[in-house]
């Protein structure tokens, strides 16, 4: 196995998340709060809301 | 992103998330009870828009004695379970005066939680002592400065940590004390010029 390419794929996905993460502060920076925060809500709370389902446990909206 | 600062106040509209309304109801509780608390770490990411999720949401507490952690617990077991600790001398004893934390979410439910400790550390004091208060439309969430809050995660180091780091310097760096990021950086002894470019801070 060649551990060298599995070292350079993760410092290729560290670095391109790392312009990622870039890229989306300053999208949220010129972006309205309506429309990114509603982005941001509906994918955070669809997770959290998803995993107590599964679990059986009460969901809180 | 519309944000106004105004000292250590910041105000800011959004729609909130489950985070975020677990976070008011628990800071509504401990103001209720005049405890001085700050929240920390991810939660300050996600609160400011970072697209992440978390299992928790950090809150650093200050120091009480047992008779008033008791009263701040029952009223906290009002609306809250603690899923670590059955008993309040558990609690209080056995994990947070032995600086581990108390987990509570909301009756019913497991995620989000709070992790929930004293605030013991120099920079934990420092966190609560210059804390910011970000107002929103529902209430207020007091936070670590964010200068300290970049610092301590680049100190963290995981590629998540590092992530957030990034996210909040780029998102404020018009608005920071640079020199005072400078400052908390190299007080956590880590090296200057790679936690620049681990912030993108060119």
């Amino acid at each position: 196995m060649d551990l060298k390419e599995i070292d350079d794929d993760i410092a290729r996905n560290r670095s391109q998340r790392l312009e990622f993460v870039t890229w989306y502060a300053k999208w949220i920076k010129r972006t309205p709060n309506r429309v990114w925060s509603k982005q941001q809500k509906e994918m955070l709370d669809s997770v959290i809301i998803a995993a107590n389902e599964a679990a059986g446990n009460t969901v809180v909206k | 992103m519309e944000i106004e600062f105004d000292g250590r106040q910041i105000h800011l509209s959004k729609m909130t998330t489950i985070y975020d309304s677990l976070a008011l109801k628990f800071s509504r509780i401990m103001e209720e009870a005049s405890v001085s608390h700050v929240f920390v770490s991810g939660y300050v990411a996600i609160l400011f828009g970072r697209s992440r999720t978390s299992e928790n949401v950090d809150v650093l507490v200050e120091r009480m004695s047992f008779e008033s952690f008791s009263k701040l617990w029952d009223r906290l077991l009002s609306e809250f379970e603690c899923h670590n600790a059955k008993g309040v001398k558990t609690a209080y004893y056995d994990y947070l005066e032995e600086k581990l934390a108390l987990r509570f979410s909301e009756k019913d439910t497991v995620l989000p939680n709070i992790e929930f400790k004293w605030a013991v550390s120099d920079m934990h004091r420092k966190a609560l002592d210059e804390r910011l208060t970000v107002h929103l439309d529902q209430g207020s969430i007091p936070i670590s400065p964010l200068e300290i809050q970049i610092a301590f995660k680049l100190y963290l180091g995981s590629d998540k940590d590092i992530e957030d780091a990034r996210y909040l310097f780029e998102l404020f760096r018009e608005k920071f004390d640079l020199e005072g990021l400078e400052r908390e950086i190299m007080n956590l002894e880590l090296p200057l010029m790679e936690a620049k470019k681990d912030l993108g801070w060119t």
